[in-house]
């Protein structure tokens, strides 16, 4: 286990060593959360106001929901290069399984984000609303605790779009479906509650992409009826079902890897 | 002038017929582009389900501005995808072999690469726009324009961020986050953008001139309002085309050697 930890440790500082890189996603998340809660802010000045939820609450959920996409560093880019330029070669003669090792750099880049976003990230949401959530500032603990086992599930999602590209070519394009099938199913935009009956919204709070979005944000919401610990548990169970797919996908792809040369 | 044109036609030629010579993995990916940007729809059908309207911005209005920025998207793919690989290929040296062609740098750099996933982006946008013209009644007589001036909007918007790779080492994964949010942002509602973000969204980051102001046209038919957004994207591009002129005066040679491990 100490070899993935010392990945994970210099992935950690790599990351925070790279300011640009963790400064331009920063500007890009307060933009999108700036834009997001803007277009609720429009919505409730309109008198379109959901049964229950103050604007407070609806803009710190969607400011949350945004915060989650952006703890998980781009681990499918690197998966993509790593297949595209044959590089993975030189990483399968290592004494330690390709697949955990890019987790365990993904995991110390994620530490990094989490530090960024939770220092800087969750102030900056206080600014922009104005406001702690109307449960108080006690809810944004357990919901921290969430988006960081959220964004783990989000990295072992990211690290299956890089494995795609075995067979796409392209794992950017497999990604952008996945992002774009989180945005719809996992409540990033509006609240799953508030998704018309014919999306069967009771179903959707138990998939995966609920269990990394719309639960933890949603955590603050009132009349949820979660608790803690059944989000943190539907996480878990999540994790470990991608766990064992990843695994079987792995070995699926090291039997395509056609190593050349001398 | 007229042998940049043809060099261009020509450059563009062999870029198509690079990419189609794959006709099965660009008609897989085309197809899957559409099925990936087709859930928009329910996304924005949740949103308006909420709120009828956005400050009077509408689905109508929703659907034809993510048809005209996902089609702009799939245009610059389809045409000009070496725009987006520019930081990558500054880091890898790749100019090198442009710098040796005794045509315009940018132009063979623009146009040297193709996505075929533009094409199910192009389809979906424009089978998007049609919808919106057939099932809401919008007028479609600008469209084509408006794809245009879009396309060079978004083409500029990628060549400014992405030269700042002349500058800034690994910054590639950044500028893709950048373009991709550009191009996001153009299918915002525009009645979100107040203040100082509307100076922002016509200026720095024009994405108003991808979607919003084309969309305001189709509404009021107030031609000053086209006149100023044309005028606006070729400024726009003019900047974008100099500042790249200062950037490549900056480029070092990727005669490196490099170390694998």
């Amino acid at each position: 286990m100490i070899k993935y930890f010392h990945f994970a440790r210099i992935s950690f500082g790599d990351h925070l060593k790279n300011r640009l890189r963790a400064f331009t996603r920063f500007l890009i998340f307060m933009l999108l959360a700036w834009v997001m809660i803007q277009m609720w802010r429009v919505i409730y000045a309109n008198g379109h106001t959901p049964d229950g939820i103050s604007l407070t609450d609806m803009s710190w959920y969607i400011g949350l929901s945004q915060l989650m996409v952006f703890l998980s560093p781009r681990i499918f880019v690197t998966i993509d290069d790593d297949v595209r330029s044959g590089n993975i070669g030189y990483f399968l003669n290592r004494p330690m399984p390709y697949l955990w090792m890019r987790f365990s750099e993904g995991f110390g880049a994620l530490c990094g984000n989490i530090l960024i976003y939770f220092i800087f990230g969750i102030p900056f949401l206080y600014l922009l609303i104005g406001n702690v959530p109307d449960c108080g500032t006690s809810v944004l603990l357990p919901i921290m605790a969430l988006l960081l086992s959220a964004s783990v599930l989000h990295l072992l999602f990211q690290i299956g779009c890089g494995l795609s590209t075995f067979w796409t070519n392209d794992a950017v394009f497999i990604y952008h479906s996945y992002q774009k099938v989180m945005i719809l199913l996992g409540g990033m935009y509006a609240p799953i509650s508030l998704y018309p009956d014919f999306f069967f919204p009771q179903i959707l709070k138990f998939l995966p992409f609920a269990a990394m979005v719309g639960n933890n944000a949603g955590f603050l919401l009132p009349n949820t009826g979660d608790s803690f610990i059944e989000l943190f548990l539907l996480q878990l169970f999540w994790i470990a079902i991608i766990v064992v797919a990843l695994s079987g996908l792995y070995q699926i792809c090291l039997k395509k890897v056609e190593v050349n040369g001398g | 002038m007229v042998a940049n044109l043809r060099f261009f036609w020509a450059l563009l030629g062999m870029t198509f017929k690079s990419a189609t010579s794959q006709r099965g993995a660009m008609l897989v990916r085309a197809f899957f582009s559409v099925i990936t940007h087709s859930i928009y729809i329910p996304v924005w059908t949740v949103v308006f389900s909420i709120s009828p309207d956005i400050s009077g911005w509408t689905m109508q209005h929703a659907f034809f501005a993510y048809g005209l920025s996902i089609s702009c998207w799939g245009i610059v793919s389809l045409l000009a995808f070496g725009l987006r690989t520019i930081p990558e290929q500054i880091d890898h040296g790749e100019f090198d072999s442009y710098l040796t062609l005794p045509r315009p740098v940018l132009l063979s750099a623009a146009i040297s690469s193709s996505k075929n996933t533009g094409l199910g982006e192009l389809l979906f946008g424009t089978g998007l726009i049609i919808f919106c013209g057939v099932h809401f009644g919008m007028s479609l007589v600008f469209v084509p324009l408006f794809l245009v001036m879009g396309s060079v909007v978004f083409a500029s918007g990628v060549l400014l961020f992405a030269t700042f790779g002349f500058w800034l080492k690994q910054y590639f994964a950044s500028a893709e986050e950048i373009y991709f949010n550009f191009s996001l942002m153009a299918s915002r509602p525009a009645p979100v953008f107040s203040g100082v973000f509307k100076v922002i969204a016509l200026t720095a980051i024009p994405v108003s001139l991808m979607s919003h102001v084309p969309i305001e046209f189709v509404f009021t038919h107030h031609f000053p309002l086209l006149g100023f957004a044309i005028l606006g994207t070729l400024a726009y591009a003019v900047m974008a085309i100099s500042f790249f002129k200062i950037g490549l005066r900056h480029y070092e040679s990727g005669s490196r050697f490099g170390v694998r491990g």
